[in-house]
């Protein structure tokens, strides 16, 4: 597919997994976590990526349960960079404190702040914050639609099962000078695709298992849903797992199948799944949902992602697992400065090929 | 052609429903799907990503078709009422998964009772087989054709017999592995759970 490369976006997303130091190889405390995470996103603004997301969990292998507070910390000492969260809970959460979060986050950042809804990976929010788990659904179909009202309304009337009834109100600080930017997340429940263009929203595509190409589906129906809705196709993005090291797939390989497979066996345990696979594994870094390898193998890899799909925006999720500090770094490092110019070196030179 | 063919139902429109539903499609079955509303709520998405699948209501669905996939949460299948399926042969392609069915698996299946052979005791006037379930959505929709394995399991010989024609048709491998009892192993934490396979790996995991 042609690919406007000067408007492709790239983002760097995090769940928040704590780092091990790269002395001792032992894991940071949650303090030490949180500080570099800081750094990350200060480096990944100096370094001129579009946007940061971070997601929002509630386990112990993570250290952002709170991703806002630790955009609030980024609005302060970036410039440039979008900032997002990816994605937040949105129905365990109060869509009128959402507002005034994303709005006190736009304010601080001149206006950089950005929102991803969904689900997410797990579901340890509800008991959490004292909803059921049964009632997830109808949770989010009546968040998000009093979310929309007060993104786009100045007052706000609203009453529904689930949530809090509303008379006339305009939550402050505003958010101003534009609307914010709504994606949601979606992993591949035809419903949230079409909530998605019901909405107009952008469409971020969670890609964590198997080949790319599978979710062309969800695309058409996202294009074909806005068409019938009559509304405006936002964004498509995708958001996958990756490593990257100078020259040395191989290097790249061995983190990935220390660190992203103990993150992903670590889930399994708590699902019933089995261990992954060597083959597991080595398929998603061939051409599965794992960018793992040198800066020419994970440009290529995302390249052809980004062409297959016509996407728009492609975010890599760093630091799966945990990972030394310093190669967290250089996958920040290498994919700013390296992995994405030739990203668009090898879209460029398929779009004067076509 | 379409004819001479099952007519495959399913109930559930989701991730796994949809994926069953397209593998039918691309072997020329003739598909009926619902979800749980209005058939309306799913033709759009029916029209894109299972295109040719008839949306409807699921007791027309049922009723309508020969053999019944249950494609909907494990937590869910008891709002449908059992004489509906009565003389139906019916696939149970699901699975307890506690961050939607609820943290008490006991509920749903125990030492005792696999979770196939609680769906059987409620649907007493039906057949049940189980399959389609140990598989991820995404796996089944892009591996079929790959010598990958389906494990299924049950009784009676003329539904495994249908349902080992399904699993041959649909592109996949079939593995029989006992009576309703034996899908422990396919259940979470089971041996089988989450097994992509060729019939090399799936011995292996059953130390066969
Ligand atoms: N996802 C997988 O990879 C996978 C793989 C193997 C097995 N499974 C099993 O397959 C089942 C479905 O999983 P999924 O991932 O496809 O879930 P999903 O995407 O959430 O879809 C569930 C579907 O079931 C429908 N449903 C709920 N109650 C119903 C009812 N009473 N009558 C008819 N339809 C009803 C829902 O319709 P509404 O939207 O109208 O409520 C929805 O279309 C589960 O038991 C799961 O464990 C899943």
């Amino acid at each position: 597919m042609k690919i406007d490369v000067d408007k492709l976006r790239f983002g760097l997303d995090t769940f928040g997994d704590v780092a091990y130091n790269d002395t001792f190889h032992t894991k940071m405390s949650y303090r030490e976590s949180l500080q570099n995470i800081i750094k990350e996103g200060q480096l990944a603004d100096q370094l001129g990526l579009d946007v940061i997301a971070l997601g929002e969990h509630h386990r112990e292998e993570y250290s952002i349960s709170s991703p806002e507070v630790v955009l609030g910390a980024l609005a302060s000492t970036t410039k440039n960079i979008h900032l997002s969260t990816g994605v937040t809970v949105l129905s365990s959460d109060d869509p009128v404190r959402l507002y005034e979060r994303f709005a006190t986050i736009d304010g601080i950042s001149d206006g950089r702040a950005e929102i991803i809804l969904g689900r997410g990976s797990f579901t340890e929010s509800f008991p959490l914050f004292g909803y059921d788990l049964k009632d997830y659904n109808d949770l989010f179909v009546e968040k998000v639609g009093l979310f929309n009202d007060l993104i786009t309304g100045e007052h706000v009337d609203w009453e529904s099962k689930h949530v809090q009834k509303l008379v006339n109100v305009r939550p402050y600080p505003r958010i101003e000078g534009h609307k914010l930017p709504v994606s949601i997340g979606v992993g591949g429940t035809p419903e949230s695709v079409l909530r998605t263009a019901y909405y107009g929203y952008s469409l971020m595509l969670a890609i964590i298992a198997g080949e790319a190409s599978r979710f062309a589906p969800y695309i058409e129906l996202y294009k074909k849903a806005a068409e019938d809705y009559g509304t405006k196709v936002g964004a498509i993005g995708v958001h996958s797992h990756g490593i990257i090291t100078e020259d040395d797939d191989d290097e790249a390989y061995n983190i990935g199948w220390e660190y992203i497979r103990n993150s992903m066996d670590r889930v399994g345990l708590d699902r019933g799944w089995p261990k992954m696979t060597k083959e597991r594994y080595d398929f998603e870094v061939i051409k599965g949902a794992y960018y793992v390898g040198s800066v020419e193998t994970v440009a290529k890899r995302i390249a052809q992602t980004i062409s297959e799909l016509g996407l728009d925006r492609f975010d890599l999720v760093y630091g799966t697992g945990g990972q030394l500090e310093k190669d967290r770094m250089r996958t920040i490092e290498l994919y700013a400065t390296k992995v994405i110019p030739r990203v668009k070196e090898i879209l460029q030179e398929a779009n004067e090929n076509e | 052609m379409k004819m001479s063919k099952l007519i495959i139902g399913i109930v559930g429109a989701g991730k796994l429903g949809m994926t069953l539903a397209k593998l039918a499609l691309d072997a020329s079955y003739q598909v009926n799907i619902a979800g749980s509303k209005d058939p309306a709520k799913i033709t759009l998405a029916t029209s894109v990503l299972a295109p040719e699948a008839q949306p409807m209501y699921t007791r027309d669905v049922i009723e309508k078709s020969d053999i019944i996939f249950l494609a909907l949460p494990l937590s869910k299948y008891q709002n449908i009422d059992a004489k509906w399926f009565a003389g139906k042969t019916v696939v149970d392609s699901m699975n307890y998964w506690w961050e939607i069915d609820g943290k008490t698996s006991n509920y749903y299946y125990d030492e005792q009772q696999t979770s196939s052979e609680k769906v059987q005791a409620y649907l007493t006037q039906s057949v049940v087989v189980k399959a389609f379930n140990h598989m991820g959505y995404h796996d089944l929709a892009s591996m079929s054709h790959q010598q990958r394995v389906i494990v299924y399991a049950g009784t009676d010989e003329i539904a495994l017999a249908k349902v080992k024609q399904l699993i041959i048709d649909f592109g996949f491998v079939p593995y029989y592995i006992g009576n309703l009892h034996a899908t422990s192993q396919l259940q979470p934490g089971g041996v089988l759970f989450g097994a992509n396979e060729d019939m090399i790996g799936i011995k292996k995991l059953l130390n066969k």
